[in-house]
């Protein structure tokens, strides 16, 4: 006979915990059944390995090793000055980047007092007709000529 | 060196911790240390990784005595925070392998490898086959529900009794015994998956 699946009380007739009814039930079951054999079988092994990683042997240096843990570790914190220098770092760069962008700025600067200033100066500089009327210019293009002659 | 005559139970210990005696904490530490790996060690089925976890616990327990309010032993709250140190140390672990196969970033992680396969075996067959039965049972664990895989670790590794589980878990006995039950249905199930895979 070969099972779909396994018998409902393997696991537990492979721990040994079943009543004597109901381990003799499994076993009347196995005998007649190759794939429950097998399966129980793999279980058993199974709980070797529960049983063997169970064994742990005392650690005489383990309190050592919790101990030097504990002196590296900090506790956690958000407030703690490691977490904020980063952050800290940043804030110095920007800050430092704009007073820095402001002095060049002003060592570059025309000197104008302000921004109405500064576009009332290049207006004057860009409106040639206001610094010169044409009059001037065109006395001034032909200073030789005397038309009262 | 014994220290633990000046610490003649729990209570005593307790009040040594809270007022700061280091002879105390070392007391703590080597009375207890095997069972806190060895419940760390049905969570992980890593030595490496139980010993790591459980010299979080003891760490855990020297910041946070003062809480303790003595509601429940000693034992029951040091099982209580391996349990849970374990149960977070394998979701993070998780975390880490499902961002390892998304991103393709880091090492895929090595399975921890099992007590059982440290400890070696008479032949290089009969090593497969205790490793085979080792990943077997550490899949079938992983695939169980958090508290149905406490109550059966509590159990098995620790040889507990369905009162003390019930304490260290906070439910009732009733309650411990269905989850035992169900846990081992669900393993007989997951090992019987495994086994025909197996045998293909």
């Amino acid at each position: 006979m070969k099972c779909t699946r396994p018998h409902k009380d393997l696991f537990r007739y492979a721990e040994g915990v079943l009543s004597t009814g109901e381990a003799a039930s499994v076993e009347k079951h196995l005998e007649g059944c190759v794939s429950c054999r097998e399966f129980l079988t793999e279980l058993k092994g199974v709980f070797g390995v529960i049983e063997r990683e169970k064994v742990i042997e005392e650690n005489p240096f383990f309190f050592t090793r919790v101990e030097t843990r504990m002196l590296r570790s900090a506790p956690a914190s958000l407030f703690t000055i490691r977490r904020l220098i980063p952050t800290m770092v940043a804030a110095l760069f920007f800050i430092g980047g704009v007073f820095t962008g402001i002095n060049i700025g002003k060592l570059y600067g025309t000197g104008a007092d302000s921004t109405e200033a500064l576009v009332y100066e290049s207006k004057q500089f860009l409106d040639d007709f206001s610094q010169e009327p044409i009059e001037s210019y065109m006395i001034n293009l032909y200073p030789d000529t005397d038309d009262t002659k | 060196m014994n220290f633990s005559g000046a610490y003649s139970d729990d209570k005593e210990l307790v009040r040594g911790l809270q007022e700061g005696e280091s002879q105390a904490f070392r007391v703590l530490v080597e009375k207890y240390h095997v069972k806190v790996i060895r419940t760390c060690i049905g969570f992980v089925h890593s030595a490496a990784d139980a010993e790591d976890i459980a010299q979080d616990v003891f760490i855990e327990i020297f910041r946070s005595v003062k809480n303790f309010r003595g509601d429940s032993e000693l034992s029951t709250w040091l099982y209580r925070i391996s349990v849970n140190k374990s149960l977070n140390f394998l979701r993070s672990a998780s975390r880490r392998r499902i961002f390892t196969l998304l991103t393709g970033v880091g090492s895929a992680e090595k399975q921890g490898v099992s007590q059982d396969e440290i400890t070696g075996a008479d032949s290089t067959d009969d090593k497969l086959i205790r490793e085979d039965q080792a990943r077997a049972l550490s899949q079938a664990l992983d695939s169980l529900p958090g508290n149905q895989r406490t109550a059966f670790v509590l159990n098995k590794y620790e040889d507990m009794a369905y009162k003390e589980i019930a304490a260290v878990m906070d439910i009732s006995m009733g309650s411990v015994e269905s989850l035992i039950f169900r846990a081992k249905q669900n393993l007989q199930k997951r090992l019987y998956v495994f086994y025909q895979k197996n045998m293909k």
